[in-house]
């Protein structure tokens, strides 16, 4: 009996073992990557194009200099199978980019588990993986990884993200490497710049009640802030030591209500382009500040004196220093006083306000609180630099390190960071940081530039930096007159700066000198669709005469040369025909009056053009400017030679 | 036979206990064999790796236009010899030594005072001509040839195809 | 059974089992247990309340068995691991999702060790209760209390090799444990972890002592066990 008890307890334990057993080769029989391949297969057969069919097994991507797997490619099929463009995931082509994804893998861009082999713990967060997959719209962070402080033409939100950074001058507060905090108007003498004590009351309150696009952030300070902080500022009279305001001149007096007088400044205003940078009712340039209410704000003597020499006030201010004359400026300054006014401001400072007897503590204590001194200097005792966190590796930071407060989202980098621009004090209502009116897709591209912010071992031949002293290379005469003039603002070198004017790292080889010296003279827009940007400097000869040595003798290529041996005679004739039949140029270029509006015209490319230049450019237009949208059409040296030839025979009549 | 009949002489006396008793240890003893083959099975599963750490058979050499004629690459990852003759076409050799599995060497200037570029094998004296042909053993018959093939300009070997003499030529 | 009889009258056969086959007589039957080395852990002649199931729970032998597992399994795992950071929690990685039947055998031996440790727990209480630690088994009581630390080193040093955060802040919590020995703390935790913190050389070290060190103490020490209940006179 006993023994029989045994035997039952044998047989079924062993046939428990048995199922037991099974388990795990069944589990690794029907996985789900296995049902996937399985079903590319089936679905390869269908396809009116032959697709190979896939061997079944996993695959992956090994990539020894980074050290990764990534299995992705067990499941994602098709992605260097141009035949599969119109498949859907997971067996979809990969789009276009410029890397060899089968040998530098998919997490180094796209995160995620790339050892997984299961869809959620692939894609999704999990209890022991927290990067997932990343969204899309942030996926160029991950080309700034490697491409650090680049602006390259395949990341418009990365780029974008840099911009509005730089422009928010988020780096007053915070530390983000390779970008450097810009100077505000110092607040120096704002007791006597402004008009009355009402401005900065309102200004305060909300500086995009006062203008639009006004690019000091809302503090959302509360009420009793904001009286002691404006009885701070407008205790501080004196503009610095030595700097005293010109009183206006004579002629201004005389003449501020004078129509003519009032003409020629804006006369003179148009002449400066003041638009490129300012705006004026919300239209114009948006480097610099509204001017539509500056009437009501300044002083006619602070303005006067501000647009003769704005360096006085502020020696890192970008606004150029024009040579306009003292009659030509206070013309200006009547012409903002007379058209730039705020016709629903409260003129009459209420007269009775006597501040709280410690106003100066009060507001001292609120203006470091939330750092103004960041952004804005002030000659008083007592200021602290009272930063925010250190950003320069905020794409790796943890998880578990960030406090989310009672804030509804996922816990991701991504959320935190996007929740916090988009409303930063979302996760903690004592948080400091201001209020920026952003749109989505600002609040998208700042994120995800700070996401490229990742603290990364990547080997260091991955790493594309750009030289940050490039700009500060140029030395001696020529940099003051670059700097004097804030030509960075707008123009690049070696691709850092601005980006809103081209790029000036060859241009001695690329124009011609006179022509350049006629356009310091008046410049205009090279292309009819663009608005007219560059302003007339009113740059003084010699000056000019020093650029221009600079430019021919710094700023050029050696590589630029024409080939010997092509055939030199009726070169133009043939360029012609290449010119219009061949490659049809006349699409986008105008010459002799026609044709397309999108490139340049050539109707004065012999004055403009240096011949090797225009004869590389043709070559191979995206080795000079990455992100032209002029194809390369893989022409001949001959035909560019005659091209070349049939170009430079045009010239404007009566500039010789 | 002899258990047959034990059996049946005591069915008589017990059927149901004996038939139970047989059962049971049948079925234990099944499943216990299959467990036991089973486990070495799933444990054979487990030695093999289903994903190795080796690079990929096929490699990029590089644009056909950047390598000269009359040069040669050696490829010490793959161990692999490119070679553009003097008439422009090229071909691949491996650089095992198919005596023992050791890596050649490639020496353009020759060995031993003859100028002609010999390969030579470290480990046992193993001599081959430019095109792979053995020269002296102790290897028993030519270094082996790859497969070639363009992929836009691009110059692809493929160490995993083994090609005769006549279909290593790439010509360009 | 022919097949059988004749393979069992064959040279190889009577140089592997001393025992001749057919046994027909008490000595041959004593014999069998004598010369077996599974079988002669009991005394030749055993009491039949000795081995009924209540009487130990074949604690001690689920011990063994569990000790078997982990030791087959452990083995197979070493074979896709590599003591090195990061390559440790990636071979986790590739245990869980590319290794034919890797996350069974890892599960196999994760639960195998939980259910040692109980078992061998058990084990003791059974011995306490029953009483069984009393002369001439004072000794064997020793060893089974020094066969009980070692499983729970094993258990903790095992904890380390997944390297993940688990493991990291369970071993940095340990060797703080260590730190509060008397006078010797502060070197005691240095030597676990070769350093101040927990590195590659932790890591390595930890491997070893998992893979070599404290299973060769197991080993010997379970066969002088074994010896020793022979010994001390069997089960009791």
């Amino acid at each position: 009996m006993k023994i029989d008890r045994l035997r039952k307890i044998y047989a079924v334990t062993s046939v428990l073992f048995l199922v037991a057993l099974a388990i795990s080769p069944l589990k690794d029989y029907f996985t789900e990557w296995r049902s996937i391949q399985k079903n590319f297969n089936d679905s390869a057969e269908k396809l009116p194009v032959k697709v190979n069919p896939v061997n079944i097994g996993l695959q992956q991507i090994w990539n020894r200099e980074l050290n990764t797997i990534d299995r992705c490619i067990t499941c994602h099929l098709g992605i260097s199978n141009n035949k599969l463009k119109m498949s859907n995931q997971p067996f979809k082509t990969h789009s276009k980019i410029y890397h060899d994804i089968e040998k530098l893998g998919c997490t180094i861009c796209h995160e995620g588990q790339g050892l997984a082999t299961r869809y959620e713990e692939v894609h999704l967060p999990t209890e022991f993986w927290d990067q997932p997959i990343l969204p899309n719209r942030y996926i160029e962070s991950s080309c700034g990884k490697c491409h650090i402080g680049e602006k390259l033409s395949s990341t418009p939100t990365l780029n974008k993200g840099r911009e509005l950074i730089e422009k928010l001058n988020c780096a007053s507060c915070h530390d983000i490497p390779g970008i450097k905090k810009s100077y505000t108007l110092t607040l120096d003498g704002i007791g006597n710049k402004v008009l009355n004590r009402n401005w900065i009351l309102s200004w305060l309150k909300n500086p995009k009640h006062y203008q639009d696009n006004a690019s000091m952030p809302n503090f959302l300070l509360t009420e009793k802030e904001i009286v002691s902080l404006t009885d701070f500022l407008m205790s501080f009279k004196s503009f610095g030591e030595g700097i005293n305001l010109e009183p206006l001149p004579d002629v201004y007096h005389k003449n501020k209500t004078n129509e003519d007088f009032i003409a020629l400044g804006q006369t003179r205003f148009r002449e400066a382009r003041c638009i490129s940078c300012h705006s004026v009712e919300g239209k114009g340039g948006k480097l610099a500040i509204d001017l539509s209410k500056v009437g009501s704000k300044a002083k006619a003597e602070w303005i006067y004196n501000y647009i003769k020499n704005p360096r006085k006030f502020q020696s890192k201010i970008e606004m150029p220093q024009y040579g306009l004359s003292d009659n030509d400026v206070a013309a200006v300054t009547a012409y903002l006083e007379s058209e730039f006014v705020d016709w629903d401001n409260d003129e009459n400072e209420s007269r009775d306000h006597t501040p709280l007897p410690n106003f100066f503590e009060e507001g001292l204590r609120v203006f470091n609180t939330y750092n103004c001194g960041g952004c804005h200097t002030l000659s008083a005792k007592g200021i602290t630099d009272n930063r925010g966190p250190d950003l320069t590796a905020i794409g790796s930071k943890k998880l578990y390190q960030i406090d989310w407060g009672k804030a509804d989202v996922n816990y991701t980098i991504y959320n935190f960071l996007e929740s916090k621009i988009r409303e930063p004090r979302v996760f903690d209502e004592s948080a400091r940081m201001p209020q920026f009116s952003l749109n989505e897709d600002e609040v998208t591209a700042i994120t995800t530039y700070l996401l490229s912010l990742k603290q990364t071992k990547l080997p260091a031949n991955f790493i594309r930096k750009v030289d940050e002293r490039t700009l500060n290379s140029v030395q001696g005469e020529a940099g003051k007159i670059f700097q004097k003039y804030s030509c960075f603002k707008c123009h690049s070198l070696n691709y850092a700066g601005g980006s809103m004017a081209p790029d000036l790292t060859i241009v001695g080889s690329q124009l011609n000198t006179k022509w350049m010296k006629e356009y310091f003279k008046v410049p205009y827009s090279i292309r009819p669709i663009v608005e007219e940007r560059m302003p007339n400097l009113f740059i003084s000869e010699k000056e000019v005469e020093t650029l221009l040595n600079y430019f021919n003798t710094i700023l050029i290529s050696d590589s630029l040369e024409i080939p010997n041996g092509l055939l030199q005679n009726r070169a133009e004739e043939r360029g012609k025909g290449l010119f219009k039949e061949k490659y049809g140029c006349q699409g986008c270029h105008i010459i002799e009056g026609e044709g397309g509006y999108v490139g340049t015209p050539l109707d004065d490319a012999g004055d403009r053009l240096k011949p090797a230049y225009l004869f590389s450019w043709l070559m191979n237009p995206q080795k000079y400017k990455p992100n032209t949208i002029e194809p390369r059409t893989g022409m001949s040296a001959q035909e560019a030679f005659d091209i070349t030839s049939y170009l430079l025979t045009f010239k404007k009549p009566g500039k010789q | 036979m002899n258990d047959d009949k034990i059996n049946e002489n005591n069915s008589e006396e017990n059927v149901p206990k004996i038939c139970r008793r047989k059962f049971l240890n049948t079925m234990g003893n099944t499943a216990t064999g299959i467990v036991l083959l089973g486990g070495l099975g799933v444990t054979l599963d487990f030695l093999k790796p289903n994903v190795i750490l080796e690079i990929p058979k096929e490699f990029k050499v590089g644009p056909i236009d950047s390598i000269q004629p009359n040069s040669v690459i050696y490829e010490p990852e793959q161990k692999a010899f490119v070679v553009r003759d003097e008439q422009g076409s090229f071909y691949a050799l491996s650089a095992v030594c198919t005596h023992l599995g050791c890596t050649t060497k490639w020496n353009a200037s020759g060995i031993g005072g003859n100028p002609k570029a010999i390969i030579s094998c470290p480990c046992h004296g193993s001599l081959f001509n430019k095109k792979g042909e053995l020269i002296q053993g102790p290897a028993q018959r030519g270094l082996d040839k790859f497969r070639l093939r363009l992929e836009d300009n691009q110059l692809v070997v493929n160490t995993s195809e083994i090609v005769s003499d006549e279909e290593m030529i790439l010509k360009t | 059974m022919k097949f059988f009889y004749w393979i069992s009258q064959t040279k190889i056969w009577e140089s592997v089992f001393r025992t001749k086959l057919p046994i027909s007589t008490n000595l041959d039957r004593a014999l069998v247990i004598f010369n077996s080395l599974s079988l002669h852990i009991h005394p030749i002649k055993v009491r039949e309340r000795a081995i009924k199931f209540t009487y130990t729970f074949y604690l001690g032998m689920i011990s063994f068995f569990l000790f078997l597992v982990l030791t087959i399994t452990g083995i197979l795992l070493m074979l896709y691991y590599q003591p090195a950071i990061p390559n440790a929690y990636e071979n986790m990685k590739d245990l869980k999702y590319v290794v034919s039947n890797g996350n069974f055998l890892r599960n196999m031996h994760r639960w195998s060790a939980h259910l040692m440790v109980i078992s061998v727990f058990l084990h003791m209480l059974r011995v306490f209760f029953k009483g069984a630690y009393r002369p001439p088994r004072q000794f064997n009581w020793i060893v089974g209390v020094v066969l009980l630390i070692i499983t729970l080193l094993l258990s903790y040093t095992g904890y380390l090799l997944p390297y993940d955060q688990l493991s990291y802040w369970a071993v940095t919590v340990g060797a703080n444990i260590a730190r509060y020995v008397p006078l010797i703390g502060e070197e005691l935790s240095f030597l676990l972890l070769g350093g101040n913190n927990i590195g590659e050389y932790t890591l390595v070290r930890f491997y070893v002592l998992h893979c070599v060190i404290l299973p060769a103490f197991m080993v010997m020490l379970i066969a002088f066990h074994f010896w020793r209940i022979r010994k001390d006179g069997g089960l009791l």
